[in-house]
């Protein structure tokens, strides 16, 4: 409805209910005589005006009474000493950590002590630490073990959260050691405690993920409990086991956190994975557990280094010294089993802390005997330990106090690290440039894109997919995408992250910021700000701010390094050139190939060295079916391959071999290697499955593409290649729970339709063929595809004439939508399958049709085939050598058609030998794609001809059963039906008249309703005649 | 961010009104985290026989965030006005992950009930998403009275509230009710708008 008629409707609405309600219909008919459609529709609302009752009325609000209601339960203040809190008597404060107060305190119900700690005030309004905090207390209270601090309940006083726990005496393992070793016995003893605890913790399926000396407690009588749950995560499943974690992972703390109690957020228990952000299981704690028996032994940390990132890489790379030849006293049994809970891969390590504690009781049990038979040894452990107890200053503590300062770190940590994991996505806005100028509105945007992408860690939105979502929310394509938009666009996605850029002019100077937002709860978690001095330095400017900004978001030190292209060389160290290059992609996504061109052409204009421009055009290239200029770009872009990022360069090589050298295998390995480097990559997933497909690994496929799927599963095409690939190993029903599951999505793509197409006709439901066709023709594109499906339908019943007639339409489509290589295809298409059943001159009629509307790699192909078939031997040879010249390093050339067309070529010379050896070429990729518009098998249908020929009936039997056996990979290319009386004839030849004859009938009854005059299909009935 | 005291906050709502965009980008963040709060808060100790009203919790934020005492009226309308929008976007996202849990995809952190729980009004068969579409498909036919009734349901202003909000008058605010109540209601009950 227009502005102006709907202005008339409201307008008119308005009016009439200003009248009496007994005259209100007179009055519409009155003011709509020559409108009946007005009329109806005010009817309509009015109708629905007089029914709606109390819809949508919001009730009134009394904002006086809401604020009493508040008065009363403002933020309480921490109690103070003597104060009762619930069943508590607070009898003191035992510490303070910064941000969290400990108190002790008696239970006043069970006259026992306990420790009461309080979140800070301003903690406690931050739902994420308030909810740390409780999931603390969830995970410990869970845990009810001698050797882990207990936890006696949740409460709340006024308003704030508190937990009681286990009041305890002692001090903490990492006091206890100093930087001394621990007398043997102790380190046994401990250990043993240690262990059993984190057994108790991984068979409930908590992981602990902090372990360290701060986080363990001796108690004066010498037992351990281990402290803090906070960070413990319950993984998937609660039995025993290491469950992987799920939703939420620990990543790395950005800086080392400090002064807050040396011991927080240091990085030097980490275990290896935990280092690299993977999910974590019960082993981390194995590895970290390892790490301070370690230092138990030594009273040195195994890596601990100078800085945060030779720690990292110590924990990665080095081997700690071994602890013998450190201490001494530390028997080779005790070094084997540091050694073993530090193995670097977790699979080395122990997998479960109760085989540790096994060991060390084994250990135990010798030493004990051991020392029974040289009292000596035992005399010297005790001459040289026991005045290091006098150092150990013995302090009262509850349990709590240490967990406090943790606390403060965990509240600190919540704000400052790893809010992203690996499947958040984030959302970029546009940036805020209060510079006036205008060339940094798409360049930074685009350089921030670029930085970020080269990280495997963070999942950026594609514009394209931001796209769509602000249209649902009801803005215009050209709308700039403000942080709110962005907010709005990430909420409902359920992305994680926004990041805004900003930029502002200093004088001379330039001042870029970078804000990350978390959209479900608007907590900033990054703001990095960074100067350029002059323009020309603000590229490189925004390459240090995105670096920094990674960090923020949670991605590891290692990798942030490993994945650090230079922006200005990755990209292009001018910004003209970076502007019309991000113009050039925001172009593209919204108004489609052809009108990009300009803005990417302009960018190597500015610079010639800009590889990704040249790759961008190449893909361009490629859509508008431009075979040479994608593959003279995407050469050009292969050459500039090593300026760009690590992402962007399995990009352009991946384009190479697939434009340029048709290499698919090597196509394959980049792909194999983009989801192996990038393992959060639906996309790297959907072309692996793609380039599986076309090489015709369809179980691989499959895997691929189901990955792609459940990384993203918001794209149509993922859908679709899936569903094909499963239909090509037979898996109908899958396929079609596969579509069910797009259709659920609304996603509807014409590609989407063939495959449901497909899915009728292997189903043998013509009326769904028939009504999927119908609906389909009035969508451009589907059109087309439905057609040209319509076609093969035909064919595979033998009606030729139709089949000729729609491919012809099919093919009209297309040039009308302007592909003219796929009208060509189609054409070319129907010349090979009139070629097959012998109607040579009108295969060599509909291929020189063909070849006047374009000349592309995929009729040249079919041309010469055709050729072949059609008995053109000098043609189809000369074209042959051409397209081995032209194509030597194609994979579908050189393994599928070349061999096919030789092997036609002998035959037509009555050389079945030869062509039986020419297809030997073929046998690794007769299953493969070759084309979208062919089907597949031509080589072993082909060797099937040779074998007939040869009068080898029983290979010829094999080959032709390749194609009836497989009716998911075939459809309904008349190649199916035709192996079927390939079939019969092989039949014949072994003398098995009485399968022969069933062979024929099903050939004759499938064509039943043949055009008459195909020559196969004469010759098909004489043969049969023959036999009777 | 999540420290802004009632005189800032009420900067922030001065400045935008003023046109700063930034102080409305500064604003979005600690009223969308501080609605949501309440409504977590809720949740919890509401038993599940009742019903939370949004503009309940609309009012309660602004009181949290901005106090009674300080600000002029019209800022009080503008919050209200940004919280109305967050406030939708908070039910619509509840309502929306119950929705994706039924058809076994992501189990949101809300069961069932709360989501029931949030939605406003009396009626409790009110489909939080649905409104959304309808109102989606309002306001690609006439903005403004989809945002009043934004306005209104999801925040709980008056008609002078919302007239202060979108610099009309409060006439015309109710005649705009009025209409887009009828026309939500006829694509409500029939799911169909055509015939224009």
């Amino acid at each position: 409805m227009d502005a102006e008629r709907w202005k008339q409707v409201d307008d008119l609405l308005q009016s009439v209910l200003l009248v009496p309600a007994d005259q209100q219909d007179g009055f519409l008919r009155e003011a709509c005589t020559n409108d009946t459609e007005l009329l109806q529709e005010v009817q309509s609302l009015l109708k629905a005006h007089r029914n709606a009752g109390s819809f949508l009325e919001p009730p009134t609000m009394d904002v006086a009474v809401l604020a009493a209601a508040l008065n009363s339960t403002s933020p309480a203040k921490p109690p103070m000493t003597g104060q009762t809190v619930s069943h508590y008597r607070v009898l003191g404060q035992l510490g303070a950590g910064g941000m969290g107060v400990v108190y002790k305190a008696e239970d006043i119900s069970l006259g026992r002590l306990a420790a009461l700690k309080f979140l800070p005030e301003d903690a406690a309004q931050e739902p994420s630490a308030l909810e740390r905090f409780r999931r603390e207390a969830r995970a410990a209270s869970a845990l009810n073990h001698p050797n882990i601090c207990t936890v006696y309940e949740i409460g709340d006083h006024d308003g704030q959260a508190f937990i009681a726990m286990e009041f305890l005496d002692g001090v903490t393992l990492r006091q206890r050691i100093g930087a001394r070793p621990l007398e043997m016995e102790s380190i046994v003893s401990l250990g043993i405690e240690i262990a059993d605890a984190l057994e108790a913790a991984h068979s409930q399926g908590i992981v602990h993920r902090d372990i360290k000396p701060a986080n363990i407690f001796v108690t004066t009588r010498g037992s351990a409990k281990v402290l803090d749950f906070g960070l413990a995560k319950l993984t998937g499943t609660r039995r025993a086991g290491y469950a992987v974690a799920g939703d939420e992972k620990m990543a790395l703390p950005t800086e080392p956190l400090t002064g807050r109690g040396s011991a927080l957020g240091t990085v030097s228990y980490m275990s290896p994975e935990q280092a690299r952000a993977k999910e974590l299981d019960g082993r981390t704690d194995v590895f970290s557990f390892g790490a301070v028996l370690y230092e138990m032994a030594t009273g040195r940390q195994p890596f601990h280094r100078e800085s945060d990132a030779l720690t990292y890489d110590a924990i990665l790379n080095r081997d700690p010294v071994p602890p013998e030849e450190l201490n001494p006293e530390v028997p080779m049994k005790l070094g084997d089993i540091i050694r073993k809970t530090l193995e670097k891969d977790r699979n080395l390590r122990y997998q479960h802390a109760a085989d540790i504690r096994a060991d060390l009781q084994r250990l135990r049990r010798d030493t004990e005997s051991g020392r029974q038979a040289v009292p000596g040894a035992v005399a010297r452990d005790r001459a040289t330990i026991p005045h290091k107890g006098k150092l150990w200053r013995v302090v009262l503590l509850g349990c709590a106090l240490v967990a406090a300062a943790i606390a403060s770190g965990l509240y600190y940590r919540s704000h400052r690290t790893r809010p992203l994991t690996l499947k958040d996505t984030v959302v970029l806005a546009d940036f805020d440039n209060t510079t006036g100028e205008a060339v940094f509105n798409d360049a930074l945007r685009q350089g921030l894109e670029v930085g970020l992408a080269q990280s495997p860690f963070i999942q950026v939105m594609p514009d394209r997919k931001v796209l769509v979502i602000m249209k649902q929310m009801g803005h215009s394509p050209d709308e700039r995408l403000s942080g709110r938009n962005a907010i709005e666009v990430c909420q409902r996605t359920g992305s994680k992250v926004t990041v805004q850029g900003s930029i502002a002019s200093l004088g001379t100077n330039y001042l870029l910021g970078l804000q990350a937002i978390r959209c479900d709860t608007g907590e900033l978690i990054a703001n990095e700000q960074v100067q350029a001095k002059r323009k020309e330095a603000v590229i490189d400017a925004l390459g240090r701010a995105t670096a920094q900004l990674r960090a923020r978001l949670g991605e590891s030190l290692p990798s942030i390094q490993k994945y650090n292209a230079p922006l200005e060389q990755a990209t292009t160290s001018s910004l003209d050139a970076l502007n019309a290059y991000g113009l050039a992609l925001s172009t593209w996504d919204r108004k489609g190939d052809p009108t990009s061109v300009p803005y990417f052409k302009k960018a190597i204009e500015i610079d010639p060295n800009f590889a990704m421009a040249y790759g961008g055009l190449a893909t361009i290239y490629h859509n508008l079916n431009e075979a040479e200029l994608a593959r003279a770009n995407a050469t050009k872009a292969y050459d500039l391959r090593n300026r760009v990022t690590e992402i962007e360069k399995l990009s352009i090589e991946s384009r190479y071999f697939l434009y340029v050298t048709g290499d698919l295998e090597k196509a394959m390995q980049v792909y194999e290697f983009a989801a192996q480097n990038y393992p959060q990559s639906a996309g790297a997933f959907n072309h692996l499955g793609t380039t599986y497909e076309e090489l015709g690994r369809y179980e691989k496929a499959v895997d691929s593409l189901r990955k792609a799927l459940a990384l993203d599963p918001t794209r149509a095409q993922t859908y679709f290649n899936l569903a094909i690939n499963l239909l090509a190993l037979e898996q109908v029903e899958d396929a079609a729970a596969v579509l069910a599951d797009a259709d659920n999505l609304k996603f509807r793509t014409d590609g989407l339709a063939q495959v449901e197409y497909r899915i009728a006709f292997l189903r043998g439901d013509s009326a769904a063929m028939q009504s999927i066709l119908l609906k389909s023709m009035d969508v451009p594109g589907a059109r087309s595809l439905l057609l040209s499906e319509q076609a093969n339908t035909e064919a595979y019943y033998g009606r030729f004439e139709k089949a000729r007639d729609l491919s012809r339409q099919a093919a009209e489509q297309m040039k009308h939508d302007g592909n003219l290589e796929s009208a060509a295809d189609c054409l070319a298409v129907a010349a090979v399958r009139e070629a097959e059943v012998g109607e040579a001159a009108r295969a060599e009629d509909d291929i020189a049709r063909a070849l006047k509307v374009a000349r592309g790699r995929g009729v040249v192909i079919l041309a010469t085939l055709v050729k072949a078939r059609a008995g053109d031997l000098k043609q189809a040879k000369a074209q042959s050598v051409k397209l081995n010249s032209q194509y030597p390093t194609d994979t579908i050339v050189q393994g599928y058609w070349l061999p096919t067309i030789r092997a036609e070529l002998a035959l037509r010379e009555e050389k079945p030998g030869q062509a039986i050896d020419a297809l030997k070429a073929a046998e690794p990729l007769e299953a493969a794609a070759p084309s979208f518009s062919v089907a597949t098998l031509d080589p072993a249908y082909a060797r099937g001809e040779a074998y007939l020929a040869a009068g080898d009936g029983q290979n010829a039997l094999t080959q032709f059963q390749k194609l009836t056996s497989q009716p998911g990979l075939l459809v309904n290319s008349p190649l199916g039906a035709m192996a079927r009386l390939g079939v019969a004839r092989a039949y014949s030849l072994t003398h098995n008249p009485a399968r022969a004859r069933d062979g024929y009938i099903d050939f004759l009854q499938l064509w039943k309703d043949a055009d008459p005059g195909v020559p196969i299909l004469k010759e098909a009935q004489a043969e049969y005649a023959k036999l009777q | 961010m999540g420290h802004e005291s009632s005189g800032e906050i009420s900067q922030l709502l001065l400045g935008w009104r003023g046109g700063d965009r930034k102080a409305l980008d500064a604003l979005l963040p600690v009223v969308y985290k501080e609605l949501r709060r309440l409504a977590h808060v809720q949740l919890r100790h509401e038993r599940p026989d009742h019903t939370l009203q949004s503009s309940a919790l609309v009012h309660e934020a602004y009181l949290r965030l901005v106090g009674l005492n300080a600000p002029q009226w019209e800022n009080r309308a503008h919050f209200f006005a940004i919280a109305a929008q967050l406030m939708r976007q908070i039910l619509v996202d509840y309502a929306r992950r119950r929705g994706a849990g039924k058809r076994g995809g992501r189990v949101g952190t809300l069961s069932l009930e709360d989501a029931e729980m949030l939605a406003p009004g009396k009626e409790k068969d009110l489909d939080v998403v649905a409104i959304d579409d309808a109102l989606k498909a309002l306001s690609q036919i006439d903005a403004r009275k989809a945002q009043v009734v934004e306005l209104r349901f999801f925040g709980g202003l008056n008609f002078d509230q919302t007239a202060e909000v979108l610099g009309v008058s409060a006439a015309t605010v109710a005649r705009d009710w009025s209409t887009a109540r009828a026309w939500l209601y006829r694509e409500m009950s029939h799911g169909s708008s055509d015939g224009c």
